[in-house]
């Protein structure tokens, strides 16, 4: 209001001297109007100095009135805008722009006239209008006070000025007040909210000439025209002028660049290039606004602040640059920034601190989060040796915190801790914990990025930095953030630090865009020791297959040829801070298809527990044996050579005399070219898988219920030995024994030799099979399976039979005792029938349930070996039955038949008149009770010398026919009688 | 006679975040590339420009804005699509008919291009295809 109260008034004092020389003169009439047109409009800027609204108005409508008819256009145009401010006045009693602006803008020119400028109370102070008329001015304007028709509406307002603007217009130095009636337009227009009115204004006023502005002049007025774009909401113009107006601070033809308001006046235009100098705000969506427009002015912004001196701001900028507008930046153009911002760092490194202005403006850090650009952060659990379990408690700790019940489907959800994110694994103090980033180079240049470390809190936390070099425009890159948490408790991964190009950023997690994490809290227990294990064995390259679970750590291999034993000898060390307490061994064998005989692996932990608690750096051992023993038949083979052989076990008469005929024998079987093709069949590899585990604690650890789990793996090639291709029984000449026949076959390529009994030792060459005789005692099975029906009282009978033949196995392999050696390697180990021996070799090989005794002259005869007796005299006969059956049996008629064996098939049956018995021939046996006992008696009478043998037989109907044959095996009696002694 | 005088021009089509999509300069033959400012100075004309548009817009019943702006010996004329695209054009020398028939030609070949299913509106032009149409019509339009 001061602006447009003055400026007629100063203009009406400065152009009173300059009177324009288009005035007719010589009309004297013309004249007196014109005088006093431009009295009325002097009148009028009175009145309204002194606040006398109305009568301002007044005046300055007669002074129009008088000034148009006389073509004065000047006085016109001072009178119109005159008229207007009245108006404005009037309509816009609170002013019509910022009032800092027209103080500074009219407080050097006048500034005694500031004090006067808009009084509420003007009115009091009035001037009587009627003391006006001395001066030749119609009194009749005192008959328009008050009436508010004089004055213009808010449209009429705009048009005078336009009016107005376009009579000074016509004069060349009248720019400065065309200037400034069109600034005055625009403030009234920016009241109105008439924008593009206001604008055209404006855009006039760009064009008025000036004459011989000097820089400072040429600053303001641009300044100015920016301020009002700025009031009218223009703010993208307003931007450009002022950016017009920082250049012109620092033009060439200026002696002192004014670098430091060029900057100020910058800084103000960031905002109508939708530019904040807050990394953060760029994290929000699409980038907003022109980025070539935005990136030029950021290079201003640097090259103003560095010419200022202030190196910190320009790396502050150009940090800032690099950081928001990377995705615009060229390929050079970001080489050349990088470069610059080098040169800067080079002085002055760049900080996270925050940068003030000396006005109070802050700038933010710049955090280099593209730099290189993270895609991806996950914490990572310590490798599978390292990490920690929690020994579980009887009662589950989560399930009692949480709820009362023991069961409950309704899953206690704790949305606390999810949000937490907390991670459900462990870090270990005093143990270096990763966190793996995947990181993207995005610049078209190697970026080395140094002192890249991570960012925690919660607990004291020693991050350990890493330097690292990204290839160009690298793909996602893993890289390893380590650190070593050194108090227990909660850590939170909060970021990561880098330092690129001499730019130190901490570049926090929350801010990240797009960044994938899985979590960043997670727990820190107490110190655990650590146990490294080295073997004797080689270490194997063969992981185990990853359905076993367990992650194994180390795998060592061993190759054994099946049945033999090996000691794996495991060193253990702690290599840790903390001392080794407790050590746990436990085995599990990986599920597989071969069937495994006897103990697999066998330890004794004792005499290595007897060394702890094992201190940091010492060394401890335990040994391991391993014994492979697999399936020693091949069954194919055996079927097959069963039913082409003629010897038929099932249709072996058991009894038969003939049994001392079929001796057991060594075959020799050259391996033939077919043999040789099922060798290749049975020589493949099997395999066994184990894991070892070893659990161990101690230390703080330890009494806080965690410990470490290391696993061992263990892999065994098992590599054939021998094979039974066959297995069959043959009778001995006792019925308490019988000769277990074996198809020996050597699948090794070296010279083997196979023992039985600890005696018979038989010489294989590679691939070569034979036959051995084992002469064993029948088995008395009844015993075992009555001890394993107590475990296996509730298991179908089909897995008791599987269990009772395993036993039986069991125990026939523990009479064998077959073993094999090869010793061109030196390497021995067992061979267990177990596997081949089935229900039918079982029968023949278990005794009777009725045992039969025939006792010669109170000798037991049961061999070969004859009994030796006189001729002449009567011998005693007996037939003792045990039955040790479950049922009764008998009664039981037996026939003695004697007769002589030629040995040439011929058997004489003829022998009344050699053998008599005393008595019956026949026996009789009562029925035996279970367990019971029964015995007949009768007695031969030899009466030539001569070797007899004795068969006893039942008679026709007298055996039970539901009994089993072989139940009736009675041993045959072989009786030499010899001459009298004489 | 006086249209063998063609002057320089350049034109850009903004998006809804005063982003540029597509950028162009057509210069007369023969007028040597001007200096890295110039094109500086073209986009900052046209940025001041778009306060006088988004104006503009309210008060035209066209989408062709006619002359909105001028700076120095700039005029800046503008054409605003229906999804609010602004296409602004800067030159020195009036050429109201060409620059109003290249404006529409360019529209239509933009619908051609915004139809695109992979074209996600509002992101830069890449195509090297528009590219080289919209030359053919800034010869045809501005530069005959």
């Amino acid at each position: 209001m001061f602006l447009i109260l003055l400026v007629p008034f100063f203009f009406f004092l400065f152009f009173l001297p300059y009177r324009p020389v288009s005035v007719l003169l010589g009309l004297k009439r013309h004249y007196k109007k014109r005088c006093q047109g431009r009295m009325r409009k002097h009148v009028g800027d009175l009145c309204l100095q002194a606040g006398m609204l109305q009568d301002s108005l007044v005046h300055y409508h007669m002074s129009v009135e008088l000034l148009r008819s006389v073509n004065d256009f000047l006085w016109l145009g001072a009178a119109l805008e005159g008229l207007c401010s009245a108006s404005v006045i009037y309509h816009y009693p609170g002013g019509t722009g910022g009032k800092s602006r027209a103080l500074r803008l009219q407080g050097s020119s006048l500034p005694a006239e500031a004090a006067n400028r808009h009084r509420p109370g003007a009115q009091e102070v009035l001037i009587d209008p009627g003391a006006l008329t001395t001066n030749g001015i119609n009194p009749d304007t005192s008959a328009e006070i008050g009436r508010a028709k004089n004055c213009l509406s808010p449209e009429d307002i705009i048009d005078k000025y336009k009016e107005a603007i376009s009579y000074y217009s016509k004069y060349k130095n009248a720019g400065v007040i065309e200037l400034e009636a069109c600034v005055k337009a625009v403030r009234v227009l920016a009241i109105q909210k008439r924008s593009m009115e206001a604008s055209e204004f404006l855009q006039n006023a760009v064009y008025i000439n000036l004459r011989q502005l000097s820089e400072e002049e040429k600053i303001q007025r641009y300044s100015i025209l920016s301020e009002l774009y700025q009031l009218i909401g223009f703010h993208r113009k307003s931007a450009f002028f002022k950016r017009v107006a920082a250049m012109q601070c620092v033009a060439p033809s200026i002696a002192e660049p004014g670098w430091r308001a060029c900057y100020k006046l910058l800084l103000e235009t960031l905002p109508g290039y939708s530019l904040s100098l807050d990394p953060k705000d760029f994290n929000k969506g699409t980038h907003r606004g022109w980025a070539a427009v935005q990136m030029r002015l950021l290079h201003e912004l640097v090259y103003a602040s560095r010419r200022m001196g202030n190196p910190a701001l320009s790396v502050r900028h150009l940090s800032f640059l690099l950081q928001t507008m990377l995705d615009f930046l060229s390929d050079q153009e970001k080489k050349d920034v990088t470069q610059s911002l080098e040169n800067y760092t080079s002085k002055c490194p760049g900080t996270m601190e925050l940068l003030t202005l000396p006005d109070g403006l802050t700038l933010p850090p710049v955090p280099f989060t593209k730099l290189p650009i993270v895609k991806h952060v996950k914490l990572l659990s310590l490798p599978a040796s390292l990490r920690p379990h929690k020994m579980k408690s009887l009662l589950g700790q989560n399930v009692s915190a949480k709820s009362p019940f023991i069961y409950s489907p309704i899953i206690a959800h704790n949305r606390g801790e999810e949000k937490n994110k907390k991670i459900d694994f462990q870090w270990v103090q005093g143990d270096v914990c990763e966190v793996q980033l995947m990181v993207y180079n995005p610049m078209p240049f190697e970026l080395r990025v140094e002192n890249m470390g991570l960012l925690t809190s919660g607990v004291e936390f020693e991050a350990l930095p890493a330097a690292l070099s990204l290839p160009a425009e690298s793909g996602l890159y893993p890289v390893t953030l380590v650190g070593v948490p050194q108090t227990t408790g909660t850590i939170t991964v909060n970021g990561y630090r880098t330092t690129v190009f001499g730019v130190f950023s901490d570049c926090l997690l929350d801010n990240l865009l797009g960044v994938k994490t899985s979590g960043s809290t997670v727990e820190v227990i107490p110190a655990l020791p650590r146990l490294q294990i080295s073997t004797s064995l080689p270490r194997s390259a063969h992981s185990l297959q990853p359905s076993s679970g367990d992650e194994i750590s180390t795998n060592v291999s061993v190759q054994l040829y099946n049945g033999e034993t090996q000691q794996l000898i495991i060193t253990l060390e702690n290599i840790g801070m903390e001392p080794l307490e407790t050590l746990e061994v436990t085995s599990k064998i990986l599920p597989t298809k071969e069937k495994l005989y006897g103990d697999f692996l066998n330890w004794k932990l004792e005499e290595t527990l007897a060394q702890f608690p094992l201190q940091p750096g010492k060394v401890a051992t335990l040994a391991i044996s391993i014994k492979a023993k697999l399936d020693f038949s091949c069954q194919e083979n055996l079927l097959q050579d069963l039913s082409d052989d003629g010897i038929s076990v099932s249709g072996f008469p058991l009894s038969s005399p003939f049994r001392q005929v079929v001796r057991p024998r060594v075959e020799n079987r050259p391996a033939t070219a077919p043999e040789g093709s099922k060798v290749g069949d049975l020589s493949h590899l099997k395999t066994l898988e184990a894991v070892l585990n070893f659990k161990y604690s101690g230390g703080p650890g330890h009494v806080e219920g965690y410990y470490r789990n290391l696993s061992l793996g263990l892999h065994v090639e098992v590599e054939p030995s021998v094979f039974f291709t066959r297995v069959s029984t043959l009778p001995a000449t006792s019925t308490r024994q019988c000769h277990l026949l074996l198809d020996v076959f050597n699948s090794t390529e070296h010279e083997l030799t196979v023992s039985a009994r600890r005696n018979e030792e038989l010489i294989l060459h590679a691939g070569e099979c034979q036959r051995m005789a084992i002469q064993v005692d029948k088995f008395n099975f009844e015993s075992i399976p009555e001890s394993l029906g107590e475990n296996g009282q509730f298991a179908n009978p089909k897995q008791l039979e599987e269990e009772r033949q395993e036993a039986r196995g069991l125990e026939i392999n523990s009479k064998l005792d077959i073993h094999w050696r090869i010793p061109s390697l030196k390497r021995s180990g067992e061979a267990s029938v177990e596997g081949l021996l089935n229900q039918l070799v079982l029968e023949h090989l278990q005794l009777a349930p009725l045992q039969w005794d025939v006792l010669v002259d109170g000798q037991l005869c049961d061999c070969d070996a004859a009994a030796a007796c006189p001729v002449g005299d009567p011998v005693r006969l007996e037939v003792r039955l045990t039955n040790r059956s479950p049922r009764c049996v008998g009664p039981f008629a037996l026939t003695v038949v004697p007769f002589q064996d030629h040995q040439n098939g011929v058997r004489n049956y003829d022998l009344q008149d050699t053998v008599s018995f005393v008595g019956s021939s026949t026996f009789h046996l009562e029925a035996v009770q279970p367990s019971g006992q029964s015995a007949c008696l009768g007695a031969l009478l030899f009466l030539y010398t001569g070797d007899f043998f004795l068969h006893i037989r039942f008679q026709e109907g007298s055996r039970s026919k539901e009994l089993p044959p072989s139940w009736f095996c009675l041993p045959s009696v072989h009786v030499r009688a010899l001459g009298a002694q004489a | 006679m006086l249209k063998t005088k063609s002057g320089s021009f350049y034109f850009v089509i903004l998006g809804h975040h005063d982003n540029p999509a597509f950028e162009v300069e057509f210069l007369p033959a023969g007028k040597a590339e001007p200096k890295d400012d110039y094109h500086h100075l073209n986009q900052f004309i046209a940025h001041a420009a778009l306060d006088l548009v988004d104006e503009n817009l309210w008060l035209s019943n066209n989408i062709y804005l006619k002359i909105v702006d001028k700076f120095n010996e700039w005029f800046v004329s503008a054409f605003v699509t229906v999804s609010h695209l602004r296409f602004i054009m800067l030159y020195d020398i009036r050429q109201e008919d060409g620059i109003k028939n290249f404006f529409t030609d360019v529209y239509d070949l933009y619908i051609k291009f915004a139809v695109n299913p992979f074209y996600e509106p509002n992101s830069p032009l890449q195509s090297s295809a528009f590219d080289r149409k919209v030359r053919f019509l800034g010869k045809k339009h501005l530069l005959s």
